[in-house]
């Protein structure tokens, strides 16, 4: 009877590891072939070695910043990314034996803090190689819940991404994931030529509070940890001589007005000002209320456009020379 | 906790193993420990009330049964019945009542502040509340002994896998199983963890996803025609029905494990053939709960009909206000009580048009419509439990007729058709299944058919729950009761 058992029950595993790869192999050679990450680190390699500059964060530096105005310089940003994960790209990057990162181009929003963010995994797949989710488990109490996620990260990544697996069956393309018919990528950097400007103010208003509702709508708005890993971001680049540009994009009126209802600014501020004050390589910019909202430089509330982001960029570009300069 | 969260992946196992490994005579305080944990994971603060209700009832049974005459017992049950009446009532009716007094003040001009309180509903109250009145009911009506040892009676009350939502368990059923012994045993295990299987199957990827449709037409209804709102509701009906059936298969796997067994909840209702047959068949320890507490003691079918019907009304009526405090569950359990009367009426109408049908080969097309009609008054009475108020309730069944469109935009109501198909096919399975394992349990089905097909089910539920489950830590609609 025994011997029958583990017979069948060597068969299910059996079938079912069969499966899983097939499944796994599809969902990350076919459904997220295109995805934004993909293609991100696809333009990357064979730039790696040159380049000097690197931008990270999430959708804010992603589609914010163009990367072809800057000097050496490449996006590795990904929306939706954490500081959490945007920690161990740096670090992963900074272990490369070919590595020449002098400076660093980092967002610092409100909504990059924002506790909703932490349970989100779009592309575990991707960040599962390098990403020590079981230390962040640590810190957050939730040891064996990211545990199995780094395990299912590496061995069946499709696992609750029902969304982007129908969405590939049906339309090839999954919005938010890969590249859509308005945006195309240069040097890393997602630059789309969405504007809103045909949009009047009433719609722009609503739209800006739905973001802001539901960036903060639930619960606390801030989560610790997300402090706590962009200062050790900072303290990386401390730590191996690279100077870190801390960059608050702009934002319209309209959508801190909404985020206003949920959180205070000035506190927020306050305490990103003092997580920054001790880092003598870190060096901050405030553009938050550039651009006055102008809806012909903006995508939607929170995020550039290419023409936005161009004019951004040659700011920052004279800040990054400066920085060269002082440092020669 | 939730049954389908990672935090239930290790708390589980670690159970089993220490379950297994501890002595039969210290088993009650570990499991006693476990389903205070297992509770108290939710809002911590409210084991008080578990804890209040099981001192209560332990000590007002005891007293009973040291009691000579009903009289004195009495006094011993109306506490038990006050007490835990009034704390489901003050937590979950009180606010309800207040307004409800403040909407009829107002209808006579009368307008007064009537308090209502900032107060989060304790999971599982309903559950837990009419547990433990089964248990004093039945020592005050001397059909169980009391129970002594306080330790295995604090384990009946909170029994961590049906304490939020069910099956509500009889004492005489449950109680003497904390006095076996259960040993590990391969075959039982291995059912337990099948039916789990199937549990997590039914809510994540049925019941879960089906939501997804009939929460965007329930956010929106005026936006919506007849045809998006039919197909809401037949999709509500399975949500629920897959939703709470999912968590009782998940209980009962759950405690088949350790080796406690728990009785069949669900019983296939949508392959009734009568609405009388269906609360056979649905919520099943709910409705035999209100058959032998309510429904018995207020006259049952004895007397006359008119009687019968009265009583139908109240004990359907007060089912549908254990659902929740909201005139909508009031409306569905009134309409089930008058789907009951007006069968009782018409019964004897059907036999003589269709008494010889009965007895033709053509009986299982009569068989079949009674079934489609059976589920259809389901579905329908679904549609004003699931609404927020009578109001959008009457609206969508009123729309479901008068703004009728057949049109694939109509049908995907927004959705693509790959996420439409991946919601509906699933049903179409869950009914194969239970076509195919006909009057036999799942676990039993399953049991007996060949390798082969017990291999790609198993493969069909595990990869359906990895491809298509909705891991948004969507809570079990029957924890809001």
């Amino acid at each position: 009877m025994w011997g029958r058992e583990i017979a069948k029950t060597t068969c299910l595993i059996a079938a079912l590891l069969v499966l899983n790869a097939l499944i796994g192999h599809w969902y990350v050679n076919v459904v997220m072939k295109g995805s934004i990450p993909a293609l991100t680190y696809l333009q990357f390699e064979p730039e790696a070695a040159r380049v000097d500059t690197l931008v990270l964060g999430d959708s804010h530096a992603k589609l914010g910043l163009r990367t072809s105005i800057l000097e050496n310089a490449f996006n590795l940003a990904v929306p939706g990314q954490l500081y959490t994960e945007t920690y161990y790209t740096l670090a992963s990057q900074l272990e490369r034996s070919d590595t020449e990162i002098r400076y660093v181009v980092i967002g610092a929003d409100p909504t990059s803090f924002a506790e909703e963010r932490l349970d989100e995994w779009p592309y575990l797949h991707h960040y599962a190689n390098y990403v020590n989710y079981v230390e962040i488990g640590r810190k957050r109490g939730r040891p064996f819940e990211y545990a199995i996620r780094q395990q299912l990260g590496h061995f069946a990544p499709y696992v609750g991404r029902r969304n982007f697996m129908l969405s590939h069956l049906g339309r090839g393309e999954i919005r938010g994931v890969h590249l859509d018919g308005n945006s195309r990528m240069e040097r890393g950097a997602l630059l789309s030529d969405e504007t809103l400007t045909p949009l009047s103010k009433q719609v722009r208003a609503r739209r800006a509070k739905r973001r802001a509702d539901l960036h903060f709508g639930d619960g606390a708005p801030f989560h610790p940890l997300l402090f706590d890993y962009f200062r050790r971001i900072i303290a990386l680049c401390a730590d191996h001589d690279i100077e870190v540009l801390v960059v608050k994009f702009p934002l319209t009126p309209d959508y801190v007005t909404a985020a206003s209802r949920h959180i205070d600014l000035a506190e927020f501020d306050r305490e990103l000002d003092a997580l920054i004050a001790p880092y003598a390589n870190a060096h901050l910019l405030d553009a938050r209320s550039w651009f006055k909202g102008d809806p012909s430089l903006f995508r939607d509330s929170d995020h550039l456009n290419a023409k936005g982001a161009s004019k951004l960029s040659r700011t920052i570009r004279r800040e990054l020379s400066e920085l060269r300069r002082r440092a020669s | 906790m939730l049954f389908n969260s990672l935090q239930f992946l290790w708390f589980f196992p670690t159970v089993v193993l220490i379950y297994f490994l501890t002595p039969h005579r210290h088993r009650w305080a570990l499991l006693l420990i476990a389903s205070y944990y297992f509770y108290m994971c939710w809002k911590a603060e409210y084991i008080l009330l578990i804890l209040a209700s099981t001192l209560i009832d332990y000590v007002a049974a005891l007293k009973m049964s040291r009691c000579e005459t009903k009289k004195q017992r009495k006094k011993w049950l109306v506490l038990s019945l006050c007490s835990n009446l009034g704390m489901l009532f003050g937590f979950k009716y009180a606010n309800f009542a207040s307004q409800a007094l403040r909407d009829a003040l107002s209808t006579v001009n009368v307008f007064y502040e009537t308090p209502i309180f900032d107060i989060l509903l304790p999971v599982g109250i309903s559950f837990y509340t009419f547990q433990t009145l089964s248990y004093t009911i039945d020592v005050y009506r001397g059909e169980r002994e009391p129970q002594r040892h306080l330790g295995k009676f604090a384990v009946f009350v909170a029994f961590f896998p049906q304490l939020v939502a069910g099956p509500i368990e009889r004492s005489k059923e449950l109680l003497p199983q904390f006095d076996e012994i259960h040993s590990f045993d391969y075959a039982r295990v291995k059912s337990g963890l099948k039916l789990m299987l199937w549990g997590f199957f039914k809510k994540l990827v049925i019941a879960d996803q089906a939501a997804l449709y009939v929460n965007a037409v329930h956010d929106n209804p005026e936006r919506f025609g007849g045809l998006t709102l039919l197909i809401a509701a037949y999709l509500f009906a399975f949500q629920i029905y897959c939703d709470f059936s999912g968590y009782s298969d998940i209980a009962i796997g759950t405690s088949r494990v350790l080796g406690f067994r728990l009785m069949e909840n669900f019983k296939r209702p949508y392959f009734s053939k009568s609405i009388r047959e269906f609360w056979r068949r649905w919520h099943v320890s709910l409705s035999s709960w209100f058959r032998d507490y309510l429904y018995i003691p207020l006259g049952g079918n004895r007397g006359t009909t008119t009687r019968w019907c009265l009583v139908i009304l109240i004990v359907f009526t007060t089912s549908g206000l254990w659902h929740g405090a909201n005139w909508t569950y009031v409306a569905w359990g009134a309409l089930h009580g008058f789907y009951l009367v007006a069968g009782r009426a018409t019964g004897s109408l059907g036999n003589r048009l269709f008494g010889e049908v009965e007895l033709s080969r053509a009986r299982w097309v009569l068989d079949a419509g009674r079934t489609i009609l059976t589920f259809h008054l389901a579905a329908l009475a679904f549609v004003v439990f699931r609404a927020s108020d009578i109001a959008s309730a009457a609206d969508m069944l009123m729309g479901i007729p008068m703004r009728f469109e057949l049109s694939r935009e109509a049908m995907l109501a927004g959705f693509s058709i790959v996420d439409f198909a991946a919601i509906c096919l699933p049903i179409v399975f869950l009914n194969g299944i239970e076509i195919w394992q006909g009057n036999r349990t799942f676990s039993t089905a399953l049991g007996a058919a060949p390798f082969p097909i017990r291999l790609t089910i198993y493969c069909i539920l595990i990869l359906g729950i990895a491809c298509l489950g909705v891991f948004e830590g969507q809570e079990f609609i029957y924890f809001q009761f």
